[in-house]
């Protein structure tokens, strides 16, 4: 396998399991050869290929009905929460250079961006739901706070959704039919 | 939806793409480049999104996957309703061009600001 392939292979992630099962050889295939020979043209391929996959994620919730269609917004509102405070602690870490323990924080995270991009959502809600109860026992923001409840509580009730009802390829499947 | 009052500028291409014949999709890109004149850049990920839309209106349809060169490809039709589709917006945009020629041709005298 060449690193083009690794690279298409992960940017694949993006889409939904479902369509990576289906197509993700052929338009990796089809990426490789509109790439071909040249490094700027495979970022580009890559960038846009990146955006397509989310964009496939985000139209097939607007396919669900309205009782999922609430679900799936708690479990994006969860992923952007998680995003903000990676972000955040990133920028802490390395940009800032905090000495904050923030390390076991950017691992969980990192792990339930992981299984939510391979289309794990079970496992991924299970480690979102690890990472959002240290975040509040153990003193993400300084200590037990209850004050900003709603930060917590979308997040909660995202990663809960992602546990109970996943979106799995079956159900994907059935509703894409 | 691909198809709603008129095709979309990568749906038109894509799809007169296929009016010779079927293609594979690097095939298309390369055609659809082609026939705008090099004046549309398909990405990936937008061409399959394009050809997801077009089979779900069943304007288009997918064939069997196959390897091609240690590829894997898969070649897709126009079907009739995809044909028509595509006369329709061709015989549209006919239409809305010689209705703006036949415009600026009767004020050719009006100064531009």
């Amino acid at each position: 396998m060449t690193s083009r392939e690794w690279i298409g292979g992960v940017v694949l992630c993006c889409y939904p399991r479902q369509v990576r099962a289906e197509r993700g050889a052929e338009m990796l295939g089809t990426m490789l050869d509109a790439s071909a020979g040249s490094s700027g043209a495979f970022a580009r391929e890559s960038l846009l290929l990146g955006i397509g996959g989310l964009r496939e994620r985000a139209s097939s919730s607007a396919r669900l009905p309205v009782g999922g269609l609430i679900a799936d917004g708690f479990r994006w509102a969860a992923i952007v929460v998680a995003s903000i405070v990676t972000a955040n602690l990133v920028n802490e870490r390395w940009v800032q250079h905090v000495q904050v323990a923030s390390g076991s924080r950017l691992l969980l995270l990192g792990a339930m961006f992981a299984c939510w991009l391979a289309g794990y959502q079970r496992a991924s809600g299970i480690v979102g739901l690890v990472w959002l109860a240290r975040w509040v026992l153990l003193g993400g923001v300084g200590g037990f706070h209850i004050g900003p409840v709603v930060v917590y509580l979308v997040p909660l009730v995202g990663f809960s959704a992602m546990v109970v009802a996943p979106v799995g390829p079956a159900r994907e499947q059935r509703r894409t039919a | 939806m691909l198809v709603r009052m008129e095709l979309t500028r990568s749906g038109y291409f894509v799809l007169a793409a296929l009016i010779d014949g079927p293609l594979h999709g690097y095939a298309i890109m390369r055609r659809a480049d082609e026939l705008s004149g090099g004046q549309l850049r398909l990405s990936t990920g937008t061409l399959y999104s394009v050809l997801e839309r077009a089979v779900g209106e069943s304007l288009v349809v997918a064939g069997e996957p196959y390897v091609e060169g240690g590829r894997q490809r898969r070649d897709y039709t126009l079907t009739e309703p995809g044909r028509g589709a595509l006369r329709a917006e061709a015989k549209r945009m006919a239409q809305a061009a010689r209705t703006v020629s036949m415009r600026l041709r009767a004020t050719a005298g009006v100064p531009a600001v």
